[in-house]
């Protein structure tokens, strides 16, 4: 009897565990299979080129210096929609400046500014044209950082060229205060003021010179942040064959 | 002694008990029925206790009987010695635990009572069992419904896919096409920012140029009528110096210096000029 008891707990309770691990039925059928995408293209709207160019190709332009009897051509970049950074002696002894943007709209500018601190200026536009701009580096450049450079080599057509940070020097033209770097990116007379962008895009540098070596200077970013940061440290320059200007020792390259 | 009479009576009421259980077991209680099999061992195993505890229980009055009246000793010996065989008797009748468990076993009730409790247990495993098939086969008809559906739905996504990459592959050579098409575009667009830059350059050198050859023509044309006017002076004095009387001479040489100073300055600014020309 004993037995019989037990055997019969024991098969009511494997009978209500059973009913524990019976399969059920099968939940309700989803009506959407396909699951919703996480990045759609209009979130990336920004990030798309609106003619094939890149945001660093549609920033840098070309300046053209036309002086007092002769023509130079240097490269430039925008700040913003109405500000262009450039090399001093690429606006030197001019008559006027005029600014063309990669795709040849040309635009006219109204005012130059530059410092003695070092080889940098500042042009004005007449028209806010400008719809890329640079986003500056909040350090300059390691040694042995990867880099590139866009500009107008010659004057000719806008061409990217890429190098690496091989150290930092004084300027061997006494053209700026402080250090600058040099870089195994090779540029052309033309190439002035052309950006230095470093891996993420963001403006590292200014280009400025070359040496005999085939090496390029550049002005660190930190260089021209406190330039613009320190607005009493820029001169306006006079578009007139009459007026005084700056000068700077030979191997640079408008 | 009222107890073990109550002892001896107790098994010619049992089997009617027994009888009475065995009857009304399926309509009484689980507990009822398992209280009266308890009951009937219990009984047992409670009365061969009593009967090896009653020597004991009773020695304590009869030493106490003695010691107090001699004179009823003999009485109470004998009513002792009528009790003694009987429980003796009760003793050596009392089954053993096998035998009970045996008797038990044997017992047509508790077999009875055992078969009604395999039945009922088969019952319920059967019915259970019933009701399990039927909601498994519920179960099973409900997911051979939805593997039905999930097979309708895997075809109308197999052949949604089948659309998306062919709408993907024509889209990738569209975009191969486009893409060699934009970066044509592109660099048609640079060559000719480079050659409106290039013009504009030329625009620029030339308008100089002209601003430069303006100049010179300005200055030509000075340098000219400089010369003209020398040449003029030079005429106007041959013309005096062939009629010297109507002149005074005084004038005549006063004339010849200014002629004279002209013509320099005409030749030397005719010779700067043609410096500035030869470059």
């Amino acid at each position: 009897m004993r037995f019989t008891r037990i055997a019969a707990a024991a098969a009511s309770t494997m009978l209500l565990a059973a009913c524990g691990v019976l399969p059920d039925g099968p939940s309700p059928m989803p009506s959407d299979w396909v699951p919703t995408p996480t990045v759609s293209p209009a979130a990336r709207a920004d990030a798309i080129s609106p003619d094939g160019f890149s945001r660093a190709q549609r920033m840098t332009l070309r300046v053209r210096n036309i002086g007092c009897g002769f023509i130079a051509t240097g490269t430039g970049f925008a700040y913003d929609d109405s500000t262009l950074i450039t090399n001093r002696h690429v606006i030197e002894d001019s008559r006027s400046i005029e600014v063309s943007t990669y795709d040849g709209t040309n635009l006219t500018a109204t005012a130059v500014s530059s410092t003695t601190v070092a080889d940098i200026a500042i042009i004005r536009t007449e028209e806010s044209v400008l719809r890329s701009f640079a986003a500056l580096a909040q350090e300059d450049p390691e040694e042995g950082s990867v880099i590139t450079v866009i500009g107008y080599p010659g004057g000719g057509e806008l061409t990217t060229v890429t190098g690496v940070v091989l150290g930092s020097t004084a300027d061997p033209l006494d053209s700026a205060v402080g250090k600058v770097l040099v870089t195994s990116a090779e540029v052309e007379p033309g190439s002035s003021g052309s950006p230095v962008l470093n891996e993420s895009g963001a403006v590292v540098g200014v280009v400025y010179a070359k040496t005999d070596d085939g090496n390029s200077l550049i002005i660190p970013v930190s260089t021209l942040r406190t330039l613009l940061a320190e607005t009493s440290l820029l001169v306006p320059e006079a578009l007139s064959c009459d007026a005084p200007s700056q000068t700077t020792n030979g191997t640079s390259i408008p | 002694m009222a107890r073990k009479k109550d002892t001896r009576d107790e098994p010619a009421v049992t089997p009617a008990e027994s009888l009475e259980g065995s009857e009304s077991a399926p309509r009484r209680s689980r507990r009822a029925s398992r209280g009266s099999r308890e009951s009937r061992r219990a009984r047992i195993v409670r009365e061969r206790a009593q009967t090896q505890e009653q020597p004991i229980v009773e020695e304590a009055p009869e030493a106490t009987a003695s010691a107090a009246s001699p004179g009823e000793d003999a009485s109470q010996t004998s009513t002792r010695h009528d009790d003694a065989p009987t429980t003796s008797q009760a003793g050596a009748a009392e089954p053993t635990e096998a035998e009970l468990e045996e008797q038990e076993r044997l017992d047509p009730t508790t077999e009875r009572r055992r078969w009604i409790l395999l039945t009922a247990f088969l019952g319920v495993t059967v019915l259970s069992l019933i009701g399990v098939s039927l909601y498994l086969s519920d179960v099973v008809s409900q997911w051979e419904l939805r593997t039905e559906e999930l097979t309708e739905v895997n075809y109308d996504l197999g052949a949604q896919l089948a659309d998306a990459q062919d709408t993907i592959e024509a889209q990738t050579t569209r975009i191969d096409v486009l893409t060699t098409q934009l970066n044509t575009a592109k660099d048609r667009i640079t060559a000719l920012a480079n050659e409106t830059a290039n013009y504009d350059d030329d625009r620029a050198y030339t308008a100089q140029q002209i601003e430069q050859l303006e100049g010179l023509a300005a200055t030509g044309a000075a340098v000219a009528n400089a010369l003209t006017r020398c040449i003029d002076g030079e005429e106007q004095l041959v013309t005096y110096l062939e009629d010297p009387e109507n002149y005074e001479e005084e004038e005549i040489l006063a004339f010849q210096e200014s002629v004279e100073e002209l013509c320099t300055a005409a030749r030397d600014s005719n010779s700067e000029f043609q410096q500035l020309l030869n470059g």
